[in-house]
């Protein structure tokens, strides 16, 4: 892997293809499959013309071939026909033995040698005179008989005083003339036939197996009247679409379509391939960006190669900035010690880093190994999770439990002063009275001790004083001042039992809330009041401690129309019920005497504490056994209107006592 | 009980306070009568043959009736229009006290009380009792002198208290002159008055008191 890449491709995004691109790149795939059918076309269009040609120049050259036979032939002719005149005029009248005649006749013995097959003498009257055949000779072969059919020569015999004295006539093989051996050339490229006026083949070079199909040239033998020549090419012209290059080129055309086809296939898995690792890029992109994760990357000298868009926030500087400058929490550059011990392991630390605006961060970064393909480590891959916001509600929730045990610490200290005082208030009492009152007697007896009457107001002065500490302390810690606001008591319940949370996740107490959301705001000490409803809810996590499970409990908020007291408005109500062991008889009365405890550690305060907060803001408790056999412990708070007789009334009583 | 001098009527269950209060109060030579319940001390009012002078010092936690039942007890016979009640109070049971001082009482002491201003505090209701005595035998005195009047008489009194002319109320009346002058004159003298303005000072002084006079018919 390059690393560097990975930073660049941060930045530039892949561009997605156009469509353009893609018609464009759609004609490139196709380009060679059209040029090589423009080829092709070209070729097979040049191939036919010169087919065109070729064939054109054949048929001039059988034209040509024919005539110059035909003339050949007849000059052939002609020249048998010279000689048969000249036999004729050399012939002389007919004697005693015309055949004899005949036959001793030079030129008819040549003629007779040569070509003529027979020859008859004709007289005027058109008599045979006489008649000389060729003889037979051995070992010569029979001509082939052109079927039969013979020809002839005609020379008119002529004397001295008759222009015709009769005739000579000489016939001969049409076809000994054609298949004459003067014309091999021709026989071996061409069958030469000789066909009468009606179209029957006299004669023909070829054996009647054996048919020629090239080009043919038909033209009129004037030699013979009424006969025609015809030359056949023996070699037959092939179509031009089968010649050899022509379907070499069609192959070469299937296979340049099979190939692209191939290169097609193949650059089709290749822009896939590309398209799904565009995509997956994207993909990782937009996962790094909006991972709530910073992600960095760095070269094992620390330096910066990359960095997701939580990373950048979480110190506030952008990618740029980070890489170019290594900026001031350079420090965290090095990989941690023991994660270079520890390779393998995910081993987080936790740390603190400065932002850009000065505020502290905290992180916790991760850091492992960056490897490249090759399996070399390169650099070292770190996410960073920000545990700011987490640290400080674990502060504030740390917070908020000390202010509240702070509070039930010194509610206790105040109840237990309390409890105190009023234990001691009447003995108290009696004292000073009783001090007071023999001091009194004493002054007005005539002749007292000095030093008794002395030591009696002496009394009276310390027990009003021990009176006076007493009232001192329990104002200090008994009479805190509520601060009283309107608040949703809903809230608060939620509040308590989200504190209390781990207590029942370990206790194994699954907690019910049945929350009316009708309920009014009612004005109340926040604190004081989430002190009882965690107190309460403490009690009843407690009281399950022993019992089987399951254990739940229910947490009820409602409108009660019929609290004990009486009033026309409703009460706001909490009950919290457990599964418990129950009250086991006892009544709230005894349940909150101070110092009354079922727990071995409690100090027995706490549900005392609980009813004088409650008094104090207007509000009654109750205990009762709940139904499902634990106890439900409940209490009201009375609509605002009395909170404010109340406060109203403490006014009073405060206004009175700075009288005394 | 047939003393009519002013009496501190003590009532707390706790022995200890009762008996020692009584001692203080008594050595500051003041009458002391102490009472261990509601009950015990409501059965004593109630014994009575002459009308009772003094206060009342009440304890507010008590059994088996607390302060503030035996207060309204104490209401509901009148007696406390007529005697200051003080309650004792511990702490925690202020808001009730509070609570019973506006239902009229007198005032409250918290235990542990500083003696003098205990003492000082009951001084104040005896005088208060003094006065109330005083005004409440006026009141009395009153009521019987307009309850020896004729109903006629009581009838025109207002109309005479308001500066009416004899003739307006003759006319109003329907009564002759001569019998409204005759009214007049036993009005005056019987009530001691010698004015209309006179009459209607003490017309609304009884009214303040709860005496019933008939309005102007």
């Amino acid at each position: 892997m390059s690393t560097p890449a990975i930073a660049h491709h941060t930045h530039h995004g892949a561009a997605p293809p156009s469509a353009g691109l893609s018609r464009w790149s759609r004609f490139l795939w196709e380009a060679p499959l059209l040029l090589s059918i423009l080829f092709t076309a070209l070729v097979v269009a040049w191939a036919q013309e010169n087919d065109t040609l070729e064939r054109e120049a054949l048929r001039q050259s059988v034209v040509a071939d024919t005539l110059s036979l035909e003339a050949q032939l007849a000059a052939r002719l002609e020249t048998e026909a010279v000689k048969l005149r000249a036999a004729a005029t050399h012939l002389p009248p007919a004697g005693a033995d015309p055949n004899r005649q005949l036959a001793i006749q030079p030129e008819i013995a040549a003629g007779l040698d040569r070509r003529w097959l027979s020859v008859v003498w004709l007289d005027a009257d058109m008599r045979i005179v006489a008649e000389a055949r060729r003889e037979q000779r051995p070992g010569v072969p029979a001509q082939p008989q052109a079927q039969g059919i013979s020809l002839h020569l005609i020379a008119p015999t002529s004397d001295e005083h008759h222009p015709q004295t009769g005739q000579l006539i000489a016939r001969y093989d049409p076809a000994d003339l054609i298949q004459s051996k003067d014309f091999w050339w021709l026989a071996a490229q061409y069958e030469v036939q000789l066909l009468s006026g009606l179209g029957e083949v006299i004669v023909s070079t070829e054996s009647p197996g054996r048919v020629a199909r090239g080009e043919t040239y038909e033209t009129p033998f004037k030699a013979i009247p009424d006969a025609r020549l015809r030359l056949t090419q023996r070699v037959r012209q092939p179509h031009w679409f089968t010649t050899l290059p022509v379907i070499l080129l069609v192959g070469f055309l299937v296979l340049i379509s099979v190939a692209t086809l191939l290169l097609r296939r193949q650059m089709r898995q290749v822009t896939r391939a590309e398209a799904a690792w565009r995509n997956e890029a994207a993909w990782r992109q937009s996962l790094e960006e909006s991972a709530l994760v910073g992600l960095r990357a760095r070269d094992l000298n620390g330096r910066l190669l990359f960095a997701n868009r939580t990373f950048c926030e979480m110190v506030g500087y952008s990618v740029d900035e980070l890489v170019e400058h290594d900026p001031e929490f350079d420090h965290l550059a090095h990989p941690p010690q023991d994660a270079a011990s520890h390779p393998t392991q995910r081993v987080g630390h936790e740390t603190r880093w400065r932002h850009r605006d000065g505020r502290m961060v905290d992180v916790v970064v991760f850091e492992s190994p960056l490897v490249d393909g090759a399996g070399q480590q390169v650099g070292w891959m770190g996410s960073i999770v920000d545990v700011t916001e987490r640290k400080r509600l674990a502060e504030l929730e740390r917070k908020q439990r000390e202010v509240l045990s702070n509070h039930a610490r010194l509610s206790t200290l105040g109840e237990v002063a309390s409890t105190l005082a009023h234990e001691l208030n009447q003995p108290l009492t009696s004292i000073v009275s009783y001090s007071a009152g023999i001091a009194k007697a004493l002054e007005k007896q005539p002749g007292t001790r000095p030093d008794l009457l002395a030591a009696a107001q002496a009394l009276s002065r310390h027990a009003s004083a021990a009176g006076g500490i007493v009232h001192r302390i329990r104002e200090r810690l008994a009479r805190r001042e509520l601060v009283l606001e309107p608040h949703d008591i809903n809230t608060i319940v939620s509040d308590a039992v989200a504190l209390l949370k781990l207590d029942f996740k370990r206790a194994g107490v699954s907690v019910q809330l049945d929350l009316d959301a009708g309920l009014p705001r009612v004005r109340m000490d926040r604190i004081g009041i989430e002190q009882v409803i965690t107190n309460l809810l403490r009690n009843a996590n407690d009281a399950m401690a022993a019992t089987p499970p399951p254990r739940s409990l229910q947490v009820h908020t409602l409108l009660s129309h019929n609290p004990p007291l009486g009033s026309a408005q409703g009460w706001v109500t909490v009950a919290i019920s457990d599964t418990g062991p129950g009250l086991g008889g006892r009544d709230i009365e005894t349940l909150t005497e101070a110092f009354f405890s079922t727990k071995k550690e409690g100090t027995g305060l706490g549900l005392a504490i609980c009813r004088s907060i409650l008094e104090s803001h207007g509000g009654v408790l109750h205990a009762q056994d709940a139904a499902g056999g634990g106890a439900c412990f409940s209490f009201s708070l009375p609509p605002d209107k009395t909170i404010n007789e109340a406060t109203h009334h403490d006014n009073h009583a405060t206004h009175h006592l700075s009288m005394r | 009980m047939t003393t009519t001098q002013p009496t501190i009527y003590l009532c707390d269950d706790d022995e200890g306070v009762r008996t020692s209060l009584a001692f203080l109060l008594r050595q500051h030579d003041l009458e002391v009568t102490s009472y261990a319940s509601g009950p015990e001390l409501l059965a004593a009012i109630d014994a009575a043959t002459v009308p009772l002078r003094g206060i009342f010092v009440l304890d507010v936690r008590m059994e088996p009736l607390s302060g503030l039942q035996v207060h309204e007890a104490l209401i509901s016979r009148g007696l406390d229009k007529r005697m200051p009640v003080l309650f004792l109070s511990g702490h925690g049971d202020i808001p009730m006290a509070v609570g019973a001082m506006a239902r009229g009482a007198f005032s409250f002491a918290e235990k542990p009380y500083a003696d003098e201003a205990l003492v000082q505090l009951i001084r104040q209701a005896l005088n208060a009792e003094v006065q109330w005595h005083g005004r409440m035998a006026r009141v009395d005195a009153l009521r019987q002198l307009i309850e020896g009047l004729s109903r006629q008489q009581v009838r025109l009194m207002p109309l005479v208290a308001a500066g009416e002319l004899n003739k307006t109320i003759a006319w109003k009346m329907e009564l002759s002159v001569r019998t409204v002058e005759e009214h007049r004159r036993k009005i005056f003298e019987r009530l001691n008055v010698h004015s209309a303005a006179e009459l209607a000072t003490l017309l609304a002084e009884a009214r303040t008191a709860g005496i019933d006079i008939a309005a102007t018919p």
